[in-house]
């Protein structure tokens, strides 16, 4: 047997696979890659803008060492509590003049009777169609214009007529009423530079004698 | 035991003669072959361009950001001054394809910067002079290739321009001190990894 007899289909093979093998390389060898050089220098400097402590009270600062950073916490030392000590909401109680410790711009306000009116159209700090009263001491903590008052207008619940209270800005004059009256309605009033504004009401309420 | 002496010396003697009889057959002749290569130089198509924010202020007194582009437009040096926390450097430069046809590019970082533990320092090329989507994201403090193989290169396309960023986080309990990043912007018209170029 002629040895090219023998090897003459793995050589067409090796032959067909060598050229099968040079197309699929061609590409992979005729790539051509280009080298641009890019260097990128760091210089730190120090912060041209750090931080500080303005060292308010109540204001807690951590600066970070280079004063880049901060950790900041605010206490809030005031816990807002209504405290009414005073059996204000009852209209009987001013009927014979004000509770010890409570003062009005008008001492002349609150001398009315059991019966009537409490001075029937009195003006004490507002206008003429509302009265206001307040507490000498002031109840919220961090503001020295805020006291819960009595609005007082009437004794009767009928039409027209209210009892409840208020919380009043004695700085500027202007308050807020929560009132029963006027036909058994919860009426809440918001009043501004005299001119009042109902803001909510609710009917079919009354009161009781404080017994 | 003289004769035994004697074998080594006879065998390493033999072994000599052998090897300069054959090493001057070798040398003795020689056959040329001609191979002509041909090179005619073209002009880059991929070229550095300065940012809308090259050469402008920089942190810390008379700094600026400095960006030198090489007279052929194909190599670039960076000169940024980070400061504590983070720093963002917008459009320092620009990455053109001035050809007809789409490049791929691979960034390879041969030197890695150093920074302080927990420093973050890498370059952002998008795809776009503004705005656009980001197509490398390089990380300046490692040595390797982005795309990091098996992935592709990304294509330019043809007439594109895009944008180079840079981000640097120091961290504020650390002594930075200045360093550099040696890089290489690979293009190539196939989409194959790059290999490494030969010392």
């Amino acid at each position: 047997m002629k040895w090219y007899r023998v090897k003459k289909p793995f050589f067409i093979s090796s032959l067909l696979l060598l050229i099968l093998s040079s197309i699929l390389l061609t590409p992979v060898f005729s790539s051509v890659f280009t080298y641009n050089p890019l260097v990128a220098s760091l210089q730190p400097v120090p912060p041209p803008i750090v931080l500080q402590d303005p060292s308010i009270p109540g204001v807690s600062v951590s600066l970070g060492s280079e004063r880049a950073s901060a950790s900041i916490t605010v206490s809030l030392p005031y816990s807002y509590s209504l405290v009414i000590s005073q059996d204000v909401i009852y209209y009987t109680t001013f009927d014979s003049g004000l509770p010890t410790n409570w003062v009005d711009p008008d001492p002349t306000c609150w001398g009315g009777s059991t019966t009537a009116w409490v001075r029937g159209s009195i003006t004490c700090n507002a206008n003429s169609t509302y009265e206001v009263a307040y507490y000498n001491t002031p109840i919220v903590s961090n503001t020295s214009t805020f006291y819960v008052g009595a609005y007082v207008r009437s004794n009767n619940l009928g039409g027209g007529r209210y009892v409840g209270i208020t919380l009043y800005d004695r700085a500027t004059g202007n308050y807020y009423i929560a009132a029963i009256g006027n036909g058994n309605r919860l009426n809440i009033l918001r009043c501004v530079d005299g001119s009042c504004d109902l803001k909510a009401f609710a009917t079919g309420l009354g009161l009781q004698p404080n017994t | 035991m003289g004769a035994r002496l004697k074998k080594p010396a006879l065998a390493q003697s033999v072994a000599l003669a052998i090897a300069i009889i054959l090493s001057y057959a070798f040398a003795s002749v020689f056959v040329y072959y001609p191979v002509t290569v041909n090179l005619s130089p073209v002009n880059p198509p991929i070229k550095f361009i300065g940012g809308s924010n090259a050469n402008q202020s920089d942190l810390g007194g008379s700094n600026t950001i400095g960006v030198i582009i090489g007279p052929n437009s194909t190599s670039l040096t960076l000169y940024l001054h980070p400061t504590i926390q983070h720093n963002y450097y917008r459009d320092v430069s620009r990455i053109e394809n001035t050809d007809s046809k789409a490049y791929y590019i691979t960034v390879r970082v041969n030197t890695p910067a150093g920074l302080p533990s927990g420093s973050v320092a890498r370059l952002l090329i998008y795809d776009a002079p503004s705005g656009g989507s980001i197509a490398i994201d390089v990380n300046l403090l490692t040595t390797e290739d982005t795309p990091t193989p098996p992935a592709s290169p990304v294509a330019i396309p043809a007439g594109a321009v895009w944008r180079i960023d840079l981000y640097i986080l120091i961290p504020e309990d650390s002594d930075p001190s200045g360093t550099y990043a040696e890089i290489q912007l690979i293009y190539s018209p196939s989409d194959e990894t790059p290999p490494e170029v030969p010392p």
